[in-house]
């Protein structure tokens, strides 16, 4: 029993004693920055930076291979924390996200031929460069889906890649993992996009798909942040000039706004669980729908004589004190009134139900 | 001397094949199917695990033979071999974070990773049961640990594939990888009564 003890706890020290002669004799220097660098990024290792993890980029960023901006997916938080460590002063690094500039699912761009083989872009694109027309378009099998860790991919029914951008850290890892190379980085303020990649003349494009860029030249001569390059419009995201005109110029609708382009479910927010009380409330909204057909009418112009009657109230009374104007006056300020109360009700319902819905 | 040589490399064959530690002996299963996505991931933690197996099979030897024998305290010898196994691997990681940057860069998690794995107090404890000699030891602690590189690298090859593969909504994920790891060690099976 004793010898036990005692030879156990012998060899737990002599590793113990082992182990600390030999973390003094090998010891290595590693720079304190470098940990506190390590621990202020994300410690996520998607190897967005191009280094061998979050450790790698540390290593890098203290021996000034790398900027502090280098960390993509940390953002504005990460870079405020490397300033700090590294005691340097923050340059604005604009937030990325990544992009599929390509607009056709199966319902807008015609497609070659049935394509029944494996289930990814690589595998398709061997057979004839996919079976999409257009050689540049979304094949929507899903590889930048599968290189996405942070699930900011959705693939449509109509096989169309569409990269939520609220989701998308800018990793870039989706970039690479396109095999029609059609997914680039924007800035994530920008919302205007080309949505289009295909270098084809605008005849060639327009056979194959119809919502392509045909290379119309019509954006570029309205607006100036717009170019052409190779039949394909281009934005140019470091001219300021974010109005939506080349979104109403386009005739294909190529150019769009991205959240109307694709207004899916990701742009509001909490769906499901309002879903359940979303069956009651449309139920009255259909109801107000169909009771309101006379005061339809009267609802459009009413925020105007809501914000009306208060004053005719004002008017009312100063008429009433200054003189008794004609009856006309009050009359035309009591109608407002009692119309107001019954659309008042009406539109709140409706309010309810849209919001219901959405 | 020729009739030595002749046994080790059959110690080292059967090691390495007919009694293949992950897919014959079922030991280091958790590496096997938690490092087996890239291949190269795969080769690392298998280079990794040699350095460590190896190792490990010739100072649990020393500690069995000079230590827990004398004293008569072998059934000490899981919490001891632990211990020498734990304190290994950290002693190697230093010595080797400080001998060859470029080396631990390469095995990077895996060194520590080791130091839960069974396969390394398998072999260390098979040794024992087995009463190797102490050069039956080393060669049997590298054959092992060989045959489990093998076994991590062409499963991390098959499940590269699988990826790709259009595999039914139900086999999907950890189902199939646990097939193909079943059909792996069927095929392991037909190595066995190549040596005796």
């Amino acid at each position: 029993m004793i010898e036990a003890i005692l030879s156990l706890s012998g060899l737990g020290l002599i590793a113990g004693i082992g182990l600390g002669i030999a973390s003094k004799v090998f010891h290595v220097y590693v720079d304190p920055k470098v940990e506190a660098v390590e621990g202020a990024l994300l410690g996520t290792n998607c190897g967005a930076c191009g280094f061998p993890g979050c450790s790698g980029l540390a290593n890098a960023i203290i021996a000034g291979e790398a900027a502090i901006t280098d960390c993509l997916p940390g953002g504005e938080d990460v870079v405020n924390d490397l300033c700090r460590i590294m005691g340097v002063e923050a340059t604005a690094a604009e937030k990325e996200v990544a992009i599929v500039l390509c607009k056709a699912g199966d319902r807008e761009a015609k497609t070659k031929f049935d394509y029944m083989g494996v289930k990814d872009c690589w595998a398709a694109m061997q057979v004839g460069g996919g079976f999409k027309s257009c050689s540049y378009g979304c094949l929507g099998l899903g590889s930048c889906y599968k290189a996405c860790e942070y699930d900011a991919i959705e693939i449509t029914e109509d096989r169309l890649a569409i990269i939520i951008p609220e989701k998308c850290t800018g990793c870039t890892m989706c970039v690479p993992a396109c095999p029609v190379n059609i997914i680039k980085m924007v800035p994530a303020s920008q919302k205007v996009h080309v949505l289009c990649s295909s270098f084809d003349k605008g005849p060639a494009t327009k056979k194959v798909c119809s919502v392509g860029c045909i290379g119309c030249t019509l954006c570029t001569k309205k607006t100036s942040n717009m170019s052409m390059e190779n039949n394909l419009a281009i934005v140019d995201y470091s001219v300021l000039d974010n109005t939506h005109d080349p979104v109403d110029i386009c005739p294909t609708g190529t150019i769009s706004d991205f959240e109307q382009a694709h207004p899916l479910k990701r742009f509001k927010p909490e769906k499901k669980k309002k879903a359940k009380k979303a069956k009651p409330a449309a139920k009255v909204k259909k109801e107000g729908v169909t009771a309101k057909p006379d005061s339809d009418k009267k609802v459009v112009p009413k925020p105007t004589e809501g914000q009306e009657t208060p004053k005719s109230k004002v008017e009312k009374e100063k008429s009433g004190n200054e003189a008794e104007k004609p009856a006309k006056d009050n009359k035309e300020a009591v109608k407002p009134e009692g119309s107001e109360k019954v659309e008042g009700s009406v539109s709140e319902k409706k309010e309810e139900g849209t919001k219901d819905v959405s | 001397m020729g009739d030595v040589i002749t046994q080790l490399s059959l110690l080292l064959v059967s090691a390495v094949f007919v009694n293949n530690f992950v897919l014959a002996r079922f030991l280091g299963v958790c590496p096997f199917l938690g490092v087996s996505k890239k291949v190269e991931t795969a080769v690392g933690m298998s280079m990794a695990t040699m350095f460590v197996m190896t190792l490990a099979s010739v100072s649990t030897w020393v500690v069995q033979k000079f230590i827990l024998v004398p004293f008569q305290i072998e059934y000490l010898q899981t919490i001891a071999f632990i211990l020498i196994i734990a304190s290994l691997v950290q002693f190697v990681e230093m010595v080797v974070q400080k001998t060859s940057p470029v080396l631990y860069q390469a095995l990077g998690i895996f060194l520590p990773l080791i130091t839960t794995n069974c396969a390394v107090l398998g072999v260390a404890i098979l040794n024992i049961q087995k009463d190797y000699s102490f050069l039956s030891t080393t060669i049997h602690g590298f054959g092992a640990a060989l045959g489990f590189a093998l076994a991590l690298v062409i499963f991390a090859g098959l499940r590269e594939r699988t990826e790709l593969a259009d595999v039914p909504k139900s086999f999907q994920g950890v189902a199939i990888t646990l097939i193909t790891s079943g059909l792996l060690s069927l095929a392991f099976m037909g190595f066995s009564g190549l040596v005796k």
